[in-house]
């Protein structure tokens, strides 16, 4: 644990932390008062020098920010998610006040996402359950996508601009595909039950984890709410999703219910947060309620193939310990020799780390 | 061969690709001879000769084009309708009425012209005589010498919308002005178009009416929801009514809020009751769900409260060896 950044957010508790897409020493941080159960929220820009972690701009706000994203079209702008319903779009050219302001949502908004490819949209999804796409130009919503359940995260597909994906608390991934054509089903092309045990095949399939019992079967989980997930960057169509029941699966979208096709069990809390790595196609990093950061490997990358009809097992690389609260926020920066880690937490601190030096050898 | 449309096969699909397909180069056999419904469009090999005296024929014919747009010409804009069925191979007013009906049906219902099935369409802009349909004939009446410009353009007036005129433009790009072959053109397509513009048609009619109808019953959910919420409170209000002061009400309101809050605490400091690691001893949120489940800490504005001294509770200060000694190796 030798190099570790920290940046202290007073009185404000941090939820969520991304890197620009732009520069590599810049990041912000979305943060509220009283853990986003009542009073403000604080969007705050932060630049890395050598003297360490400094604000470079903050921008206020009237309710809690629960999320935020950079706009991947101007290295200025960036959108933060607030309890409420609006997204509120920023310019660090700007002091204090928004340059736009999306109001659509009735309820909290909690995950906001840029497009990366088409780079001229964002989607952001809401305790009202919808989830919207929208334009930085335009204050309304281009396109309204139902979930009718609490919508937890959103995120487009990192290879295609036309995939939106959805984690909600009724225990599915919705994707959702805008080349297809409005019809009854409002674009939704697959459901990914995440808790539900595979559904071809007679046979259960063997769990591959060493800490499993041997002939240990898959047979599905009690539903539960699915907090997060994210899009692998390299093998196309793998998604990761994690929720309160504390494990990470991976799924493949080309076979829905054929069940996860890894588990990486270690939380001990429900899992508030994760995100691929833009590096490693097999490494992932998770941010928990049981105050820690891991980092793990889904073992795609293992030289022996599993055996047929067997879920991988993930293997926990590292663990960083040193939140005092809530694991919150995670974030991979792009760009540097690779495997810088930022995250956050409810107890008011920005940590910036070396993902390999968590790496037990 | 998969035309512009991803999914199932089904017979719609069929038709697309038959309209997908260019029949551009299939236009001469067409004239030749008397030209019916029955005859073939594939083309067969023709002697050089043969095309020679399509070719004869073709003129004749244009020139017997010509005189009929001039006879029409003379005719009000009123009676354009009949055109059609004065060529030599009249079309069914059936299917013209028909779908003179549908276009106007979708103008009526506001919707977008559909593209989709209709991968080859170039859009070009509708022209501007389509409005004033005694022009668009003098229009049609000067293209024949010229060459075969926008034979179609005598049908714009069955089409309001702009979609038919690229559509047609596309379909029978090089095509003279014989009305009798334009007709059995659009009879033939009309079996086509009706499959495939109605499906389109009625799918976006249908999302539109999706769309409305979703977002009313998303505010209706979320009313329903709130009102969900909102529910012991107007119970309790309506017990109430003699002292329906708002401050009063607005008091039920708070004191239900925390008991909200306080319910929700509780549930939070009970799930993490079995950990007993040091963290979670020192957890400064657990601490302050303790303290709102045990009603000691309340809601007041932008904050929280002590209950007792009515002091904003502030995060104790940190000190770094806490941090440092549950750091791992």
């Amino acid at each position: 644990m030798a190099s570790m950044l920290e940046f202290r957010t007073p009185g404000y508790q941090g939820s969520a932390v991304q890197y620009s897409p732009y520069y590599d020493s810049r990041l912000a941080v979305a943060a509220s008062t009283n853990y986003g159960i009542v009073g403000n929220g604080r969007l705050y820009c932060l630049g890395l020098s050598a003297r360490g972690v400094a604000i470079e701009k903050t921008f206020d706000t009237n309710d809690a920010l629960y999320d935020l994203a950079w706009s991947e079209i101007n290295e200025n702008q960036l959108v933060a998610a607030t309890g409420d319903g609006s997204i509120k779009l920023f310019d660090l050219a700007v002091d204090q006040f928004p340059v736009m302001n999306f109001h659509e949502h009735n309820r909290e908004v909690f995950s906001v996402t840029w497009n990366p490819i088409a780079k001229d949209t964002f989607v952001s999804s809401s305790w009202d359950g919808t989830v919207k796409l929208w334009s930085p130009t335009r204050t309304a919503s281009l396109k309204t996508l139902p979930i009718g359940c609490t919508a937890y995260s959103t995120t487009f597909s990192p290879t295609n601009p036309s995939i939106i994906s959805v984690s909600s608390s009724d225990s599915h991934i919705r994707i959702f595909d805008l080349r297809t054509p409005v019809s009854a089903k409002y674009h939704l092309t697959t459901v990914i039950p995440v808790h539900a045990p595979p559904a071809a095949g007679p046979v259960l399939p063997r769990i591959a984890t060493p800490g499993a019992p041997p002939g240990a079967t898959y047979a599905g989980a009690v539903p539960g709410e699915v907090l997060t997930h994210d899009w692998n960057k390299y093998h196309d169509g793998i998604i990761a999703a994690g929720g309160v029941d504390r494990l990470i699966r991976t799924f493949d979208v080309r076979n829905p219910t054929g069940g996860p096709v890894a588990l990486l069990a270690g939380h001990n809390y429900a899992v508030r947060r994760l995100a691929w790595s833009p590096h490693a196609s097999d490494v992932l990093v998770s941010a928990s309620y049981d105050m820690t950061v891991r980092v793990w490997s889904d073992g795609s990358s293992a030289p022996i193939p599993p055996a047929e009809n067997t879920i991988r097992a993930g293997t926990e690389l590292g663990l960083m310990n040193r939140h005092t609260e809530f694991a919150m926020g995670v974030d991979w920066c792009l760009f540097g020799a690779g495997g810088w880690v930022a995250s956050v937490g409810w107890d008011e601190r920005v940590l910036l780390f070396d993902a390999h030096t968590l790496v037990r050898s | 061969m998969e035309g512009s449309l991803c999914g199932p096969s089904n017979g719609a699909k069929r038709l697309v690709s038959h309209v997908d397909r260019d029949r551009s180069l299939q236009q001469d056999r067409l004239v030749n001879g008397a030209a019916g419904p029955s005859q073939s469009f594939r083309s067969q090999p023709g002697a050089p000769a043969a095309a020679n005296q399509s070719f004869a024929e073709f003129q004749q014919l244009h020139a017997h084009g010509l005189e009929e747009v001039a006879m029409m010409q003379a005719a009000p804009p009123t009676g354009l309708l009949h055109a059609v069925p004065r060529g030599p191979a009249p079309a069914p007013e059936a299917w013209v009425n028909e779908f003179s009906g549908m276009r106007l049906n979708d103008i009526r219902q506001g919707l977008s012209a559909p593209a989709i099935p209709f991968a080859g369409v170039h859009s070009q802009p509708a022209p501007a005589f389509q409005q004033h349909p005694a022009q668009a004939y003098t229009a049609h009446a000067a293209a024949p010498t010229h060459g075969f410009p926008q034979p179609m353009s005598i049908y714009n007036q069955y089409q309001p919308q702009a979609l038919a005129q690229p559509l047609y433009n596309s379909q029978i790009p090089t095509a003279g002005p014989f009305i009798g072959m334009e007709a059995l053109h659009l009879q033939q397509q009309a079996g086509m178009l009706a499959g495939g513009i109605d499906a389109e048609t009625f799918n976006q009619a249908f999302a539109e009416f999706d769309e409305t109808e979703f977002k009313e019953e998303v505010l209706k959910w979320a009313e329903t929801s709130e009102q969900v919420d909102a529910a012991p409170v107007a119970l309790e209000t309506t017990e109430q009514e003699q002292m329906t002061t708002a401050e009063e009400t607005a008091t039920e309101q708070r004191r239900r809020g925390d008991e909200q809050l306080a319910q929700a605490a509780s549930s939070i400091v009970d799930a993490m009751a079995a950990d007993d690691s040091e963290k979670f001893k020192k957890s400064q949120f657990l601490e302050l769900m303790r303290r709102i489940g045990n009603h000691e800490v309340v809601v007041d504005g932008p904050n929280f409260v002590d209950a007792a001294t009515g002091e904003v509770v502030e995060r104790a200060a940190e000190t770094l060896e806490d941090k440092e000694a549950i750091s791992p190796s």
